[in-house]
């Protein structure tokens, strides 16, 4: 009974064992963040030895009906070491109430001569917008390409990509996920610089009618072709009416004007909500493959 | 595991292991991650949802650890079910609103540390709805104390720091705490160890000090006063390490540890 009690009062260090290390509180009903939602880590991007991270958070501005706030996020780089702006990014009324469709925002850090910048787009805002991470200046938005002559105009952004510095300007730049009017899914790249849209690219249905693609997912992989730019790699999966099952395929896009130069099918469906890891890492193996053997 | 070199397999890991810890319940996987652990180990995390079937149980939290480079399971490792001892419970039947997310290694003590957030009965305003929650830090235990310990014994306290290497550390103790962020070090390192006599003499000279070995682990004893009064008193602990000896600039600060004086 002894050694129990003992083996119970000790505790090891270095056991894997999570603690609640520190946290942020609501602070106030208005004014002060009210809500903590997200957090996201983004590598050592400073060069200080410690991940920068993002929260993202909700301010009340209003308490009385009806309820107005802010989004806001939050830059750190390290637990209580420098932190880097805090930006408003989202006035909205809507945005909790119960048919609101308030959804996570998509971000990525771009590092550039101009110091680290952020692309940022949220459910509120169709588009993609720039801010500068020390400051919290609103450096712009994305100007939307011409209108793609089978499916109209982009009307939403959704996930967003470091690239790398495909046109090796110096800044870094976006390979984005987008929707055309009619639903249907296009890969884009943004162009860190100017913030327009040099290239869009979108997969038709392979058998014969326009039905939008699902499950894109790209990743960007290093240069692939040699060519001196990033390459991305995008997994489409659609729905094969004959087979009645989706179909998935992975097509290799330059990074730097979107010609595609490989092209796989996996005959692999991929499940309606995500690509696997493991899946892509295998479609990776076979790009490459592709890639050597020249088909 | 996939090789990164060829895309290869190298392991598969059946997750059903998870599950066969808690039969009856739903074991969902989520967000996984990589960590260091102890003498340069790697390991793999996952983080589960177990998912009581019966009504009325809030789901709990923890990570399986496997070992990153065959695969193995070691262990299933349970997140606090409280916020103690910055609050005493989380609002809400279901207080894992989200998921947990891994930041990387913000703190640079050689471990990853995971974000989550939690519903807390602060400011609730019932024509508001929104609930009011926090944003929590979780981070591998890098300080570990007695649960307990009696007047007159000494007090160990370990700390393993795998980037801390040669670096002076210092152990900090307080008889309060401050949930809201207590003493801040340097830019902005909040120990949540309030003013107290303690602290104040752990901070002068600081008499609780060593050097990290090789491996960053270094052990610190502490006399506690052979007085019956101190009984019930917690000890709230924070070792901060040093960037090298002389230096004012901070490396880390080790996660809280308490203990009781019984």
């Amino acid at each position: 009974m002894l050694d129990l009690l003992l083996l119970s009062a000790t505790i090891q260090v270095g056991d894997p064992d999570w603690m609640l290390q520190d946290l942020l509180l609501p602070t106030a009903p208005v004014g002060e963040e009210k809500r903590f939602d997200f957090g996201h880590g983004h590598g050592d991007l400073t060069g200080s030895g410690f991940a920068s991270y993002q929260v993202s958070s909700y301010r009340a501005w209003q308490t009385a009906q009806p309820p107005w706030g802010v989004n806001t996020t939050g830059f750190y780089s390290g637990l209580g070491v420098s932190r880097f702006a805090h930006l408003d990014y989202d006035l909205t009324s809507t945005e909790y109430s119960p048919s609101g469709n308030w959804k996570e925002p998509e971000s990525c850090f771009l590092p550039s001569p101009l110091g680290l910048q952020i692309a940022l787009q949220t459910s509120i805002r169709d588009t993609v917008r720039f801010f500068d991470t020390e400051s919290g200046i609103f450096l712009g938005e994305v100007t939307p390409p011409p209108d793609h002559t089978i499916f109209g105009p982009i009307i939403l952004w959704a996930g967003l990509f470091r690239a790398g510095d495909v046109d090796l300007d110096g800044f870094e730049d976006v390979f984005a996920q987008a929707y055309a009017a009619n639903g249907v899914r296009v890969l884009a790249l943004i162009d860190g610089q100017t913030r327009t849209v040099p290239w869009t690219h979108y997969e038709p249905f392979a058998y014969g009618d326009f039905i939008p693609t699902r499950n894109l997912e790209p990743v960007p992989w290093d240069d692939l072709n040699g060519n001196g730019s990033r390459d991305l790699v995008a997994t489409f999966s659609t729905y094969d009416p004959f087979a009645s099952q989706f179909i998935g395929f992975q097509v290799a896009l330059d990074g730097f004007d979107g010609s595609v130069f490989g092209k796989i099918n996996s005959q692999t469906p991929s499940h309606m909500g995500t690509t696997s890891v493991a899946g892509m890492s295998m479609a990776m193996v076979s790009m490459t493959s592709c890639i050597a053997l020249g088909t | 595991m996939s090789s990164g070199l060829d895309g290869s397999s190298i392991w598969e890991s059946n997750w059903r292991v998870v599950e066969q810890l808690f039969p009856g319940d739903h074991c969902t996987p989520d967000k996984f991650s990589l960590y260091h652990h102890g003498a340069g180990q790697l390991l793999l995390a996952v983080v589960f949802e177990i998912d009581s079937l019966t009504p009325g149980v809030r789901s709990t939290y923890g990570t399986a650890c496997f070992n990153a480079s065959d695969g193995s399971f070691i262990e299933f490792v349970p997140f606090p079910e409280d916020l103690l001892p910055w609050f005493p419970d989380p609002s809400g039947s279901d207080w894992a609103i989200q998921h947990f997310t891994p930041l990387g290694d913000i703190d640079r003590d050689g471990f990853i540390e995971l974000f989550h957030n939690a519903p807390l009965p602060l400011y609730d305003d019932p024509i508001v709805p929104i609930v009011p929650t926090a944003g929590l830090f979780y981070s591998q235990r890098t300080l570990a104390l007695p649960t307990t310990i009696a007047p007159g014994s000494v007090l160990q306290a370990d700390i393993l720091i795998p980037t801390g290497a040669g670096r002076p550390c210092t152990l900090l103790l307080s008889t309060e705490f401050d949930n809201t962020g207590g003493l801040v070090l340097g830019e902005d390192w909040r120990t949540h160890l309030a003013a107290s006599p303690l602290l104040t003499m752990s901070l002068a000279n600081r008499p609780f000090s060593t050097t990290l070995d090789p491996q960053g682990e270094g052990s610190i004893q502490v006399g506690v006063p052979l007085n019956p009064g101190l009984i019930g008193t917690t000890l709230y602990a924070r070792a901060v390490v040093q960037e090298t000896v002389g230096s004012p600039e901070i490396w880390t600060v080790t996660t809280l540890a308490m203990t009781e004086i019984q």
